[in-house]
């Protein structure tokens, strides 16, 4: 176990360096000077030369580029972000405001479509070709081809028109209020869950109905178990593996869905920080939030190579 | 030339064996998988949309006609009116092309070279193989496809073609994983040893036997590709940085219906929404049913 652990860890660094590698390039392929850029963008007109000089050396885009990445790379390390364009403050103040909501937001997600789309799979499996089958693949696909901020706009629309509900102008953190917080994130999450549900549900079905047809299955309702038994103690366990895994990798499409579903209701997650920080062409922001974003998928990724090498042991072993 | 009538009849006749075996296909795919049917005939259908849209589109749809803004559907303004007093049904229609030709060109460039480097790059195997794979395919599916797509369209800056090449770059991955799947299992077949044994350099062996048989995963890839390409456009635009105004997009008129708009004219955001829908469902129904019937024979 230990060795497999190692081996994933080992085989991230070099996709890891490569990331801020791409992520560096990207931002740097910027057309036109970063420092004409920031010394316009507060509509102050015309700068001198020795202005443009000092906020170039101040940015370091003076130095040749591989200078430039190993600077980052080292800011990276110490934790230091630098700080937005836009508000001056520093990024890591931003992520500290921003991450537990877009936390809250991508767990309430997955749970959501965790919760959705294994019964309708199960019994979609269970009861196969019937009325309540084909039912349930409808609605999934429609999870599956309506986007995220489609689904997301209807439900604002329901919210607003029938209940006369806005999302309201401030946050309120789950701790301070859970009931307030919950009505807030619960639509987002529901939208983007219900297009995570979708293709969920659709392995789940697929795969019960492969474990279905196993021997030890057979051999189950030979024995003369009751149906329950049948399901729960020996389908099910087989099922869930590569759908649970599935779940967790979808975290990133959950974050994916965020970034528009925070636009939709006005949630102050790290989503709407990047789409506002490209409207207003803030880079610093842009860059470090396109990082951090990928860091934590990957991370989550790697958790759940892990644990899926935990949780079936034929993957441990090979 | 009175006997050339009847020559090109006879080569009609001659290839109506063809054809009707191409009917009875047809017919066949019909029965066997009707969603896959429907799926077709939507994918069609938007594409005759697309390229007749000037033909089609009762009004012009960037000109903003402030007489009648927030008209609802009627017998003028068959999907009503927006909020600059433009047809909702040209912008649909409109932005059908917009959809479609984001999709089409970045599916071909992305999936394109990503079959290429791929094939290349499962033929070759060994350290090449190694090199591109953990390099460039697993860095480049490390990000979030929004996220790379939002960062690189905030950099080139927000146009048409800005967005067809950031999504074939976030296509082009994933399509080299599948096709080099496909290409190490073909590298291992008797034909490409027999090939080998005869003396035949890579290259050719790899147009004329590897290439040919990892289409079909390719196609089934393909074709799920456009309909993920058309909701990264449309997310794009929804968020802004996409196509740009005034040019008519589904996600940029779904952005356009503010919170104000949303309760009085709600027509605004729903038929581009459905549009969107439709569109999305034709291509994934169409593509599900080309990989059940394309999968089997793989095996």
């Amino acid at each position: 176990m230990h060795t497999y652990i190692l081996k994933r860890l080992i085989l991230t660094v070099p996709v890891l360096l490569g990331v801020t590698v791409l992520t560096f390039v990207i931002m740097r392929v910027m057309p036109g000077d970063a420092a004409i850029a920031i010394m316009t963008s507060g509509g102050q007109g015309g700068a001198s030369q020795s202005d443009l000089a000092r906020v170039r050396a101040e940015l370091g885009v003076d130095k040749p580029l591989h200078i430039q990445y190993l600077n980052w790379m080292w800011s990276l390390v110490r934790l230091d972000l630098g700080n937005s364009w836009h508000s001056g403050r520093p990024i890591v103040e931003e992520i500290k405001l921003r991450f537990p909501v877009t936390f809250e937001l991508a767990v309430l997600t997955v749970m959501v479509s965790v919760l959705i789309a294994i019964p309708v799979g199960v019994i979609s499996a269970l009861r196969q070709d019937s009325v309540v089958d084909y039912v349930f693949r409808a609605v999934s696909i429609f999870g599956l081809t309506m986007p995220s901020f489609w689904t997301g706009t209807l439900i604002l629309f329901c919210l607003v028109v029938w209940f006369n509900w806005f999302p309201p102008m401030g946050f309120t953190g789950f701790f301070e209020n859970p009931l307030v917080n919950l009505q807030q994130i619960m639509w987002p999450a529901l939208a983007v869950g219900y297009y995570l549900s979708a293709y969920l549900a659709r392995m789940t079905r697929s795969t019960m109905l492969e474990v279905l047809r196993q021997e030890y299955i057979r051999t189950a309702w030979s024995k003369g178990l009751r149906a329950r038994a049948v399901v729960i103690r020996h389908a099910l366990k087989n099922t869930l593996l590569p759908v649970v895994t599935l779940a967790g990798i979808q975290i990133a499409v959950a974050l994916e869905g965020s970034v528009v579903a925070e636009s939709i209701f006005m949630l102050p997650g790290m989503g709407l920080a990047l789409v506002s920080a490209i409207q207003l062409r803030d880079y610093p922001v842009i860059q470090t939030f396109m990082l951090v974003l990928t860091l934590i998928v990957m991370v989550v990724n790697l958790l759940v190579d892990i644990t899926y090498g935990w949780l079936d042991p034929r993957i441990r072993y090979k | 030339m009175a006997h050339a009538a009847p020559a090109r009849a006879g080569v009609l006749i001659g290839n109506a064996h063809r054809w009707s075996v191409l009917v009875s296909a047809c017919v066949q795919f019909c029965r066997t998988k009707p969603l896959g049917a429907l799926g077709a005939v939507i994918v069609g259908l938007m594409m005759v949309v697309a390229l007749c849209a000037s033909f089609i589109a009762p009004y012009d749809p960037i000109d903003m006609n402030y007489g009648t803004p927030l008209a609802p559907p009627g017998t003028a303004y068959l999907m009503g009116t927006d909020n600059f007093g433009r047809d909702v049904l040209s912008r649909v229609i409109y932005g059908a092309r917009t959809s479609l030709y984001v999709a089409l060109f970045s599916v071909l460039l992305g999936t394109g070279s990503g079959a290429l480097l791929g094939v290349v790059s499962g033929y070759a195997g060994g350290r090449f193989d190694m090199v591109v794979q953990r390099l460039l395919v697993d860095v480049i599916m490390a990000f979030p496809t929004l996220v790379l797509a939002l960062g690189m369209v905030s950099v080139l800056g927000p146009s048409l073609g800005n967005v067809v090449l950031a999504i074939s770059i976030v296509q082009m991955p994933r399509s080299a994983r599948i096709v080099r799947s496909a290409a190490l299992s073909v590298r291992e077949r008797e034909y490409v040893e027999a090939a080998k044994a005869i003396g035949a350099r890579a290259p050719r062996i790899v147009l004329f036997h590897v290439i040919p048989n990892c289409v079909a995963p390719y196609i089934v890839y393909a074709t799920g590709a456009l309909g993920a390409a058309v909701i990264v456009e449309a997310s794009l635009s929804f968020l802004g940085v996409g196509t740009p105004p005034p040019t008519p997009s589904w996600g940029g008129m779904l952005a356009g219906v503010g919170r104000e708009y949303m309760e009085i004219a709600p027509w605004m955001a729903i038929f581009p929404g459905a549009a969107l829908s439709i569109t999305v469902f034709g291509f994934n129904m169409f593509g599900d049913s080309l990989r059940d019937i394309l999968d089997p024979r793989l095996r």
